[in-house]
């Protein structure tokens, strides 16, 4: 059906196949299954009037045989047979009768005392008739007639003519049935002939032998068709048989068969004539218009232009679709073209680009632009010049980093056609990469500088503020060791001291942070297993617990280690470590603090609870930026650098883990976590 | 015992000069890597404290070059360089010991001992202060004659306390000695609560006194 549906050929030969063929066909169906019995009822019902014509004839024939009878009967000269004096007169009438007839027939006067009186035929006068008792059963039983083998017997009664209800005699006609088969057809198609029921004599023409019952009936034998009618009422025992021959009687519903099988086939011819018209009219240009229509899609150049035959419909979409193809292929051409300059204008952005990527220095970057500029441009003449030009050269703005504006550079100097061409933009775009790489190089060059100044800045740091830090904290040590002092001056050198060591801290914070920023932080990584980092933070813990003993804090630790490695830094970790504990005991007035290793998320985490003053969630969010310190903490007086948590989580990120601090609000506890890296 | 010392501050090396002095060695200031190199021609020393950073060039460079001359005289680099890659480039070329500035006097004569191989002022590893005897080789601390037990940083603050006996050590400088694994421990009452618990186990409050906004120290009776 799919198939059926993707072919218009097959749709327009089904439809002409239900149009043209369908209805022949009906009628050869009809005229094949009913027409034949129609035509058999028409047949056997003329058949049958001529039957009753035929029995007619015989009818009146016998009657009128009777009638004659009778008139011979009423001749005077029959009275001779009351007397037995006939002569030769009554033969004489008797032969004279059979002469007009042209019957096969015995006449004979019968006398009352059932001899023969009067006989023209070889029946000897005065002998017993033989048949006499089948006739007087016939005028017993008041019959007309009596039947005997091959004879009928007519007969009419002589009445005496002087008393005409006496009987005299009797006129008796034997009747040679055979006489009869004058009634009978015969021809090449019809036969009739009458039959005996009983033993099967036949009168008339031939007719097949069948098995005869009933009043009428109809048989069918092989080609023949066979009626039958009693005739009881003229020849009892007797059947007027008919014979019909079929194929005759049907000649004209053969002949129609015929016809019309010669018209289906005539029509099929016809159909498939008009189906190659349409397949060379509608369907072949369709296809062909399909076919090329696919080689378009695959390639414009493969399709090929479609022949046009007509100039109805399809020759115009014929020719619509030529002329779409060759416009289709014209732009397909032009767009390659402009492909292949495109593609090799790419190529020459990427290597110049590349090129350019290669360069360190202005100079460089200016000759690299200027050779690759030369090579798109074979034998022309291309320079790079400072001084602003008038023409529309491809110019270079490079980035002023002080006064974040553009400023410009140079100029491309190109053939002045070149600028006029559709490829302008492509030299424009090569002057802004040329001053992207510029303002790299310049960007990479101030970078330089900057960690230079960063690196010097560590540095300063570094040297420059602990050096005099450490003359004033050697002096310190010095005179509160070794001189005598009195307490107040004692006292004072003491916040000398104090103040230099806090002076200390920050300056190695900042540095720890410089380091950091400049990415200048040594790190030692190891994996070591979750049991020795709990060890390290045990270590730190211990130094910290008179602190927590003194402010009545409970330490808390778990001794359910995770059996993971994970990846440390054991001085960082310590130093962090030390942090988030320091900061907790800070900022932990009662309740406990709770140190514990455990997973979370697939990792190892480290977690530092404390039930202490609790962070305001919008502080939750700044605790990590440089120099934050909570309220609590300024208020607290022990005032640090703001950058413990900062640190922390830097060092953190140093060994690849990641410090998170969480807190349901003030006064409901903090808890940091550390999120290592397992192995 | 001589002590060169190589430093271009000049108050920073006069400092040393004077403590070094109190502890009874004998030292010879230098500013610069030129007058380093005569001095060492002029006389021989037992023990140079080099700062790495000089006027006229890096004093490890030249250790490097005494080292190649086979001068095996004990290094200890003093610097304001922190980071471990420092320390490590100064031990590679041939510095015995690094300390970084500022540090714990304390800490430097406890390391100018160790590379002079000189005992402590105390000769003996009991020290015994009133009922109090501290046993630095045991680990073990006895109050009239009862073992006391202390934690790691309670006995290390006892024992600086009982081998500087009459000197006032300051905050910076115990916290300096028991946190000399950290980086830097900025509790600042971590040492007072050391000492508080300390004599809170010892039961003799009398020994360890507070000198009022600077540090602790021990009388000998």
């Amino acid at each position: 059906m799919k198939w059926f549906r993707r072919h218009i050929r097959l749709k327009l030969l089904g439809i002409f196949f239900l149009t043209g063929f369908v209805p022949f066909l009906v009628i050869l169906i009809y005229s094949e299954a009913y027409g034949e019995k129609r035509m058999r009822e028409s047949v056997v019902q003329v058949q049958r009037a001529q039957m009753a014509q035929i029995r007619s004839n015989i009818r009146m024939h016998l009657s009128q045989l009777q009638r004659d009878l009778g008139f011979l009967a009423e001749v005077g000269v029959m009275d001779d047979l009351l007397i037995g004096d006939l002569d030769r007169r009554v033969d004489l009438l008797l032969h004279s009768y059979i002469g007009h007839l042209d019957l096969n027939v015995s006449m004979l006067a019968i006398g009352n005392d059932e001899t023969v009186a009067a006989a023209p035929s070889d029946i000897p006068v005065g002998s017993v008739y033989p048949d006499m008792p089948l006739l007087k059963s016939a005028i017993g039983g008041a019959r007309q007639f009596a039947l005997t083998g091959n004879r009928l017997l007519l007969y009419a009664p002589v009445h005496a003519s002087y008393s005409m209800e006496r009987v005299i005699g009797y006129l008796v006609m034997e009747y040679r049935l055979s006489n009869l088969s004058k009634f009978m057809v015969s021809d090449q198609s019809i036969r009739s002939a009458l039959v005996c029921g009983t033993d099967g004599r036949q009168i008339g023409s031939r007719v097949e032998r069948i098995g005869l019952a009933g009043r009428s009936g109809i048989r069918k034998s092989g080609r023949e068709l066979v009626l039958y009618e009693t005739l009881d009422d003229i020849l009892p025992g007797w059947y007027l048989v008919y014979q019909l021959d079929k194929t005759d009687a049907f000649s004209f519903l053969s002949q129609l068969q015929r016809y019309l099988v010669m018209i289906l086939l005539g029509g099929l011819v016809v159909i498939a004539l008009f189906s190659y018209w349409i397949s060379r009219r509608i369907v072949a240009p369709l296809v062909a218009l399909e076919k090329s229509a696919g080689h378009m899609a695959c390639s414009v150049h493969d399709a090929v232009e479609i022949p046009v035959y007509s100039e109805d419909e399809i020759g115009r979409l014929a020719g619509s679709f030529n002329f779409l193809l060759k416009e289709i292929r014209g732009a397909f051409d032009a767009l390659e073209t402009q492909n292949r300059l495109r593609t090799r204008r790419l190529t020459q952005m990427i290597r110049l680009f590349d090129r350019l990527l290669r360069t360190r220095t202005e100079s460089e970057c200016i000759r690299v632009a200027v050779e690759e500029m030369a090579k798109v441009l074979p034998g022309q003449k291309v320079d790079f010049r400072k001084e602003e030009t008038d023409t529309a050269m491809p110019a270079l703005y490079v980035h002023d980093f002080e006064h974040d504006t553009l400023r410009y550079y140079g100029s491309l100097v190109l053939p002045e056609a070149t600028m006029h061409s559709d490829a302008a933009e492509f030299y424009r775009s090569a002057a802004r990469m040329i001053a992207s790489r510029i303002d790299q190089i310049r960007a990479f060059e101030r970078l330089r500088r900057d960690s230079e100044a960063k690196t010097s800045f560590i540095s300063y740091l570094s040297h420059d503020l602990r050096t005099p830090l450490h003359a004033i904290m050697t002096q310190t040590q010095y005179l509160i060791g070794y001189e005598t002092l009195s307490a107040a001056q004692c006292e004072k050198i003491g916040k000398i001291e104090n103040s230099a060591a806090h002076l200390l801290g920050m300056i190695n914070d900042l540095l720890d942070m410089a380091k950091l920023e400049a990415g200048k932080f040594d790190t030692r990584l190891e994996t070591v297993p979750v049991k020795e980092a709990g060890a390290i933070v045990e270590e730190v813990i211990a130094l910290f617990e008179p602190l927590a003993q003194q402010k009545s804090l409970q330490f808390e630790c778990s001794d359910d280690l995770p059996a993971e490695s994970i990846v440390v830094d054991r001085r960082l970790l310590r130093q962090i470590a030390a942090n988030l504990l320091s900061n907790a005991l800070k900022f932990t007035d009662s309740g406990a603090i709770v140190c514990c290793f455990g997973r979370s998320g697939g990792t190892v985490v480290l977690s530092i609870c404390d039930t202490g003053r609790g962070i305001d969630p919008q502080r939750l969010s700044k605790v990590f930026d440089l120099f934050e310190q909570s309220a609590a903490a300024t208020e607290g007086g022990e005032r640090g650098s703001g950058l413990g948590l900062t640190l922390s989580r830097e060092f953190a990120r140093l060994f690849g883990a990641e410090l998170v601090l969480e807190s349901e609000g003030e006064g409901r506890g903090t808890c940091a976590r550390l999120f290592f890296t397992t192995l | 015992m001589e002590i060169l010392i190589i430093e271009d501050e000049h108050t920073v090396a006069q400092q040393l000069r004077q403590t070094l002095q109190q502890e009874h060695y004998r030292s010879t200031v230098v500013a610069t890597r030129r007058e380093a190199q005569y001095k060492m021609q002029q006389q021989d020393f037992d023990l140079i404290l080099l700062d790495w950073n000089l006027p006229d060039g890096d004093g490890i460079s030249m250790m490097q070059e005494w080292r190649r001359q086979n001068i095996a005289i004990p290094v200890l680099v003093l610097s304001a360089n922190t980071s471990v890659e420092d320390r490590v480039h100064a031990l590679n070329a041939g510095a015995d010991d690094y300390l970084c500035k500022p540090h714990s006097s304390l800490e430097l004569l406890a390391r100018i001992r160790a590379l002079l191989r000189r005992d402590a002022p105390v000769k003996s590893s009991k020290i015994t202060l009133g009922d109090v005897t501290l046993d630095i080789v045991g680990r073990e601390v006895t109050v009239g004659g009862t073992p006391c037990a202390l934690s790691t940083a309670e006995f290390d603050i006892l024992t600086l306390l009982f081998q500087h006996q009459n000197i006032v050590l300051t905050r910076f400088q115990l916290n300096e000695h028991i946190c000399k694994d950290f980086d830097r421990i900025t509790v600042s009452n971590l040492i007072d609560v050391h000492i508080r618990n300390l004599r809170k186990k010892l039961d003799r409050p009398e020994l360890i006194r507070t000198v009022r906004g600077v540090g602790y120290t021990v009388k000998a009776s």
